[in-house]
């Protein structure tokens, strides 16, 4: 059947090429979780673009259907596209459930290197570069090997076994073959193992099942957010260490204090509704 | 390994240290992400704590053991092949005996092998000493880890609560802002900064303004 | 340390070393599993079944039967049930394909195998009956996105498909905020309501109303139906008036109400596809 996609809340467009008309009992519109349970058609008209069907139940603009003619026996199905997908999954993972102000994660490094803004970019970008790496990585084992033979109980160790094993080859293949990069760099991809964000994405992505590219995506947005986080810490610090400060609270307590209005104002974000 | 090792401090020392002058959440400003994440309340601070302590404790237990057998070129990926044993070992005994508690603080129980605390202990402490002595060392830096984790969760249940383990004090909810999410930086950071003041007003020395690494 | 060179005795003797863990810590970790997987299993079991015992007030010699879906894929997808004795696979119309007994020698999941290779899990449902083989009621698994993630929970109903009360099994919104949806101030707020009325369910903004505190506070300590007796005239408006929401948690708050909605939905079309209602045979 022809292509079918959501336009808003109660309403299908169907893309016909010729100008059927169609009839309230001819369609059968389901979630595909629950296709034993049709959306009740309210109307179903015919525009210039195709048919329009107004279910009374409001329908999710990210949302999987299954829509049938019963007249012909075709389906078709509407799916959100992969594009809209990952972006959502990786603007998602950068802003609205950033590792480190709203899930927490990665805070002894997060606290460690962002005393300087020099520091915290290199940071950011040798953990996001490397967190890709391991995340998918961590998805091809667990996907063919502890998948398959349900190892399920072997993957906290498997997956440090793989960042350790990633963050070894990064350093040496830095340190033979880009020395000066090595020598700016080198330092954060040793400390990246104990980074526990590097962790917690193939953790993630393990638990819930994600595919390649949405595995992917989480490793990307969360290294964009940890960098984006970093950034924005360093900034503030570096202005912190010139203000006057009391004296108890100089250095990590004062941070601390900034990272919770930090995480208080990332909360802003949830009205993204991705 | 040297052949004359060098000898073990006092047994009490030992804990001293890991409660107060070596803190790991306070102090080294290590494993910070569940003293922000899980800290909600004093209980979730306190099972945590003790997924942390047992997971230290064994650690260096194991380590001490077993130091002789473990080639020093390989010790690191050696720790933390320990380490993720003990880790999943709790985390699957957790998940068996607790599940309602593993519901809510089981990301974190396995995010302990990435907790440099742990490490740090084993290859400072465990990999030079005795059994008994790694031990206590790893009981004390546990038991600092739990104190600090069952202070920040007592203060936030009661500030933005106004409750203590479950049990309600007051009516009303005071500061609902600690019981957020942000509000575990808030607390750390006060917390630090009492601590700080306490040092201050015993003739000792701030200590340095270094952060924390790992 | 100093960086000699690696020969290979050396090599070897790193490898040995590395393998020799590994393998021990792969051992370790399948006997911990095997040891700790049953009674995992048999405690999550255990423990849906007494939080179904409580929220249904069912009586000690009641029973319950866990029914669970199963769907296939595919664009003309099929569904099967695994019943007491049976396993019933039907179209999405809800035409009966195939009903196959369970017996020793086909076990539930063997029928599945061959009936509807490669289904997949799609929720499940409890009933519940007491001694004279009438329905003292059911029970519906449900997930729904809310905050942060999925919030799974359980409804539980009257024979007559009026809420009892709906229970947060698992969620990972934030303490103070959506977490206080499985508070009773919230959670009651869906007991006495019928069907129709859920229906036509609104959330509005919180907080909930003093006087209404008392009413859902006393729901969690009095038995259902004299909770339901003792406020019959405060419930009466209460039960076609809005869901108040948590403050500062309105996705929350709403996606509870929509999953509690769509739950109740989707359980009576499926019972009544099964023949399972109100107190009918199996």
């Amino acid at each position: 059947m022809a292509k079918a996609h959501i336009i808003n809340l109660h309403q299908v467009l169907v893309e016909t090429p010729t100008a059927t008309t169609g009839e309230l009992s001819s369609f059968r519109l389901t979630t595909t979780a629950d296709p034993d349970i049709p959306f009740t058609i309210s109307k179903v008209e015919t525009s210039e673009k195709g048919i329009v069907i107004t279910t009374v139940e409001s329908l999710a603009s990210k949302g999987h259907y299954q829509l049938k003619n019963l007249a012909s026996g075709d389906v078709a199905t509407i799916a959100p596209s992969l594009v809209g997908v990952l972006i959502a999954i990786l603007l998602s993972a950068m802003l609205v459930q950033n590792f480190v102000f709203t899930r927490y994660l990665g805070l002894c490094v997060f606290f460690g290197v962002s005393r300087k803004r020099e520091t915290a970019i290199g940071m950011g970008v040798t953990f996001t570069i490397v967190g890709v790496l391991s995340g998918f990585l961590a998805w091809v084992i667990n996907q063919f090997v502890l998948h398959p033979l349900s190892l399920h109980f072997l993957q906290i160790i498997v997956f440090i076994g793989i960042i350790a094993f990633l963050v070894q080859i990064v350093d040496v293949v830095l340190k033979k073959t880009r020395a000066a990069l090595h020598r700016k760099f080198g330092i954060y991809v040793v400390l990246i193992t104990t980074n526990c964000i590097i962790l917690a994405v193939p953790l993630l992505n393990a638990m819930e099942g994600r595919g390649m590219w949405e595995s992917l995506a989480l490793s990307l947005g969360s290294g964009l957010g940890f960098a984006l986080a970093l950034f924005l810490m360093s900034s503030a610090r570096e202005r912190a260490d010139l203000s006057p400060v009391p004296t108890v609270f100089r250095g990590l307590p004062i941070a601390f204090i900034l990272a919770g209005l930090f995480a208080l104002s990332f909360l802003g974000f949830s009205g993204l509704g991705l | 390994m040297s052949e004359h090792p060098p000898l073990p401090p006092k047994n009490r020392e030992l804990i001293w240290r890991g409660l107060f002058s070596e803190n790991p959440v306070f102090r080294l400003a290590l494993s910070l992400c569940p003293a922000v994440a899980v800290t909600s309340s004093m209980k979730n601070g306190f099972l945590m704590g003790v997924a942390v302590l047992a997971v230290q404790v064994l650690s260096s237990m194991t380590v001490a053991i077993a130091r002789n057998f473990i080639h020093d070129k390989v010790r690191i990926p050696v720790y933390t092949i320990v380490i993720a044993v003990w880790v999943s070992v709790i985390d699957m005994v957790c998940a068996a005996v607790a599940p309602e508690i593993y519901a809510q603080i089981g990301l974190y129980i396995k995010l302990i092998v990435a907790f440099a605390i742990i490490i740090s202990r084993l290859e400072v402490f465990a990999s030079k000493f005795a059994f008994l002595p790694s031990t206590i060392d790893g009981f004390g830096m546990g038991l600092g880890f739990c104190f600090a984790m069952v202070l920040i969760g007592a203060f936030r249940e009661v500030i933005g609560n106004g409750s203590i383990w479950g049990i309600e004090l007051i009516p009303i909810k005071p500061l609902l802002l600690f019981i957020l999410p942000a509000g575990g930086f808030f607390t750390i950071g006060l917390l630090m900064a009492a601590m700080n003041w306490i040092d201050v007003k015993r003739g000792g020395k701030l200590p340095t303004l270094g952060g924390g690494h790992g | 340390m100093t960086t000699s060179p690696i020969n290979v005795r050396e090599m070897a003797k790193i490898t040995i070393c590395l393998t020799v863990v590994c393998i021990l810590a792969g051992l370790i970790l399948g006997a911990v599993f095997a040891v700790t997987e049953p009674t995992r299993l048999m405690r999550a079991q255990v423990g849906e079944q007494q939080l179904v015992r409580r929220i249904l007030e069912l009586p000690a010699n009641a029973e319950i039967m866990e029914i669970r879906r199963f769907l296939s894929e595919g664009p003309d997808p099929q569904i099967a049930y695994t019943l007491q004795s049976e396993v019933r696979i039907y179209d999405v119309e809800g035409k009966l394909v195939s009903a196959t007994p369970i017996s020793e020698r086909a076990t539930a999941e063997q029928i599945l195998e061959t009936r509807l290779p490669h289904a997949r899990r799609g929720g499940r449902f409890f009933v519940a009956k007491i001694k004279d083989g009438s329905i003292a009621g059911y029970v519906t698994e449900s997930e729904q996105y809310g905050f942060k993630s999925f919030i799974r929970f359980f409804v539980a109903l009257t024979p007559d498909f009026q809420v009892r009360g709906v229970e947060v099994v698992a969620h990972e919104e934030d303490p103070g905020l959506g977490a206080e949806i499985t508070r009773p101030l919230f959670k009651n707020q869906f007991s006495g309501r019928s069907q129709a009325s859920l229906e036509q369910l609104k959330v509005v903004k919180g907080p909930l109303p003093k006087a209404m505190e008392d009413l859902y506070l006393s729901r969690e300590n009095t038995m259902f139906h004299d909770w339901l007796q003792t406020n019959a005239h405060v419930l009466k408006d209460a039960r076609q008036g809005p869901i108040y929401g948590v403050t500062g948690a309105t996705i929350s708050s709403q996606a509870l109400a929509d999953g509690v909605k769509k739950a109740v939905h989707h359980l009576g079309t499926r019972l009544t596809i099964i023949g399972l209602t109100g107190g009918s045979h199996e």
